[in-house]
């Protein structure tokens, strides 16, 4: 059952999780996805049109929506999204994204560094 | 795919991402950061890039297309099978890797299956990283600020990061850090590029970090030595599968001694693939556990003692040299006097003999299933004969590069009608049209069959150079006469009769038929092709004729 949280979403009064918004683009999903599920092509184009529309920092809200309503390509897909959004960007890049700060010791991000400056190389430009 | 100037008329190969838990993703921007080619990551097997192409699993998983393989290749594939000069090589105990030689494609017969490979499918880019995580944990308690993920997204997120990508997160923030801790210690897959600059310690470093790792695959870019199996030996204590490939320019200077060492430590080391294998020199495996095991790349190995009893899957890739001092017939005669489990056979080596062919019918493998014994010119109709004596139940016989004839053809449909479902003879020059059309009659659970360059242009030079002495027999039969093949079978899935340039007219009644490969039979005649196989869904036509792909098209739509 992928919507046993939808009902319980409009019983409930209590919505800070998921805004209207979100609600919109999220709960259509799975009928698209049922209809279109044989199909991966089409299933990829329409993601992309979706995503084309959607603000980076919109993604995470998405996410919590989806999680929020326990559906699961939904989240797939949102979270692969953002996986491949950040996976090659830096450091200042993904707190950004993300709306966070740092909150390490200033020692203790210095040494994340050096550790793996392998990984480092190659980044994309912000 | 992969020429552009070759048509594909199929619906793409389903491009699935791994099946099961195991995360994978798309890194096509990870190649392009890495300025790699796309297909620079070959089989160890075949040398052919690995795409959709899957060499030697067990029985039931996947499959590759024979003609993935070569039409990777296509174009240089129609070489003869020449020694190899060039590696001037002083035997100085480490030496520089040879570049991979086209033959080797030979190699992939053993794991092919029905359904379509679901691993590695062409089009995908190479997996750079999976993680796999399937044991439930709690996550951390912690409430995150209004806004920010809890714990869970993020953990869903992250541990969709290459390798790089997550050591990267690590260092966002506190909680991030936190939660991509959990991720490696939850990792039981690792698939690791290690770059040519890596430092030494730069693997351990990583593999420290997830000690319940299960399956270990590394693809190596800088050279490689005794040091990584210790490293690997000291982090991952639940190691089963372990993988190790390398790029052309990485030398692996891991020796018999310390392999041996490495797999008798490791107690439940399951499955053991590694490429490169040329300064082994000989050793001696010992393990219970062991039941897969890869070598590629192996030269001159002085004394191979396999004492695996649970050994199930072994293949042995020989350098294509012939001044290889590999005492093959005491290497398969010690195999089948230990691992009498064994079910998957592959040896590939020029100085396959019949005599070693002997050792291995002399043994009693009673579980043996897929043999693939390729690039023994040696190898006659004889050894055709003892095989079908001692193994009739064989699945899968390739016998590639090797002299049989059209009688070792029928021999094989005497014995093996009732359980051979794969064949392949590509490359055996004294094989016939007429034994194939016999083949494809015989037997009737034959799903692939494989006869690439056998039926060659009569007419021109470009033949092989012919050592058996069936040579005239050949020639006379088919001197200036091209050959035509009708072919009529209920199943048969694969077809391959790439190089088959000797080859003008092709009647093909195949209902089954998923995949053929017409490449380089650049001497079919268009108004002499009948295709009616209604599930065909990929054709591979390069080097034929222009007209020729245009029939093909129209009879296939």
């Amino acid at each position: 059952m992928k919507f046993c949280t939808v009902k319980q979403y409009f019983d409930d009064e209590n919505n800070n999780n998921v805004t209207n918004g979100i609600a919109t683009t999220v709960i259509p999903l799975p009928n698209k996805h049922l209809k279109i599920k044989a199909n991966n092509k089409e299933m990829e184009q329409y993601e992309q049109e979706l995503l084309r529309n959607v603000m980076p920092q919109e993604l995470t809200k998405l996410i919590l929506a989806a999680n929020y309503l326990n559906f699961k390509e939904a989240l797939d897909f949102f979270c692969r999204t953002v996986a491949n959004a950040i996976q090659n960007k830096s450091v200042d890049y993904v707190r950004k994204f993300f709306g966070l700060e740092s909150d390490f010791e200033p020692g203790e991000e210095e040494k994340l560094c050096k550790e793996f400056a392998w990984s480092f190389e190659g980044v994309d430009e912000d | 795919m992969q020429h552009q100037n070759q048509p594909h008329f199929s619906a793409d190969a389903p491009t699935t991402p791994c099946a099961g838990p195991t995360v994978t993703f798309s890194s096509a921007a990870a190649d392009h950061k890495r300025g790699k080619k796309r297909g620079s990551y070959n089989c160890g097997r075949c040398g052919l890039p690995k795409k959709g192409h899957n060499c030697h699993t067990s029985t039931t998983t996947t499959t590759t297309t024979t003609t993935t393989d070569t039409t990777t290749t296509s174009s240089p594939i129609i070489n003869t099978p020449t020694s190899r000069a060039d590696s001037s090589v002083s035997l100085s105990s480490t030496r520089p890797p040879p570049p991979r030689q086209p033959y080797t494609h030979l190699r992939r017969a053993l794991s092919f299956d029905d359904d379509v490979r679901a691993g590695f499918p062409e089009p995908e880019p190479e997996v750079e990283e999976e993680e796999q995580e399937e044991e439930d944990f709690g996550y951390p308690s912690m409430d995150p600020e209004p806004g920010a993920l809890p714990a869970s997204c993020l953990w869903e997120i992250l541990r969709r990061l290459p390798p790089a990508g997550l050591l990267s997160a690590a260092r966002v923030s506190k909680s991030w850090r936190e939660t991509s801790k959990r991720l490696w210690k939850a990792a039981e897959e690792l698939r690791l590029r290690v770059p040519a600059r890596a430092q030494v310690g730069f693997v351990g470093s990583v593999l420290q970090k997830c000690p319940g790792l299960v399956r270990l695959s590394l693809r190596m870019e800088s050279d490689l030595d005794a040091t990584m199996l210790a490293c690997i030996a000291f982090s991952c204590p639940n190691l089963e599968f372990m993988e190790i490939l390398k790029s052309d320019t990485a030398i692996n200077r891991i020796n018999g001694d310390e392999l041996g060492r490495f797999v008798a430590d490791k107690r439940c080391l399951k499955s053991l693939k590694m490429e490169g294998c040329s300064n082994l020199g000989g050793f001696v495996l010992c393990s219970s556990s062991l039941s897969t095991l890869w070598l590629s790349d192996l030269y001159s190995l002085s004394k191979m003692v396999f004492n695996c009893p649970n050994l199930k899957e072994i293949s042995l890739e020989f350098y294509r040299q012939e001044n290889d001092s590999t005492d093959l017939t005491t290497m398969v005669d010690g195999l089948g006097r230990n691992c009498l489990r064994l079910q998957n056979i592959h040896i590939a080596s020029v100085r396959l003999s019949h005599s070693a062919v002997l050792a291995l019918t002399a043994a009693n493998l009673r579980g043996l299933r897929m043999l693939s014994l390729v690039l023994g010119s040696e190898i006659t109709d004889a050894s055709v004969a003892a095989i079908a004596s001692s193994y009739p139940n064989l699945e899968l016989l390739d016998l590639s590069g090797s002299s049989i004839s059209d009688s070792g053809i029928g021999m094989i449909c005497n014995v093996f009608p009732e359980t051979l479902s794969r064949l392949l003879l590509a490359l055996c020059p004294n094989v016939t049209s007429s034994g194939i059309q016999f083949a494809t009659a015989q037997l009737p659970l034959l799903e692939l069959m494989d006869c690439g360059m056998t039926i060659c242009d009569p007419n021109s030079q470009n033949g092989i150079p012919d050592e058996s002495s069936d040579w005239e027999l050949r020639n006379t039969a088919n001197h200036l006469i091209y050959q035509k093949l009708i072919i009529k079978h209920g199943r048969l899935k694969k077809l391959s009769l790439w190089g088959c340039s000797g080859l003008d007219a092709l009647y093909l009644n195949c209902p089954e038929l998923n995949d053929l490969n017409l490449n380089s039979c650049k001497n079919l005649h268009p108004e002499r092709l009948l295709l009616q196989c209604s599930k065909l869904e990929s054709v591979h036509a390069s080097g034929c004729q222009e007209l020729l792909i245009g029939t093909i098209e129209s009879q296939v739509r």
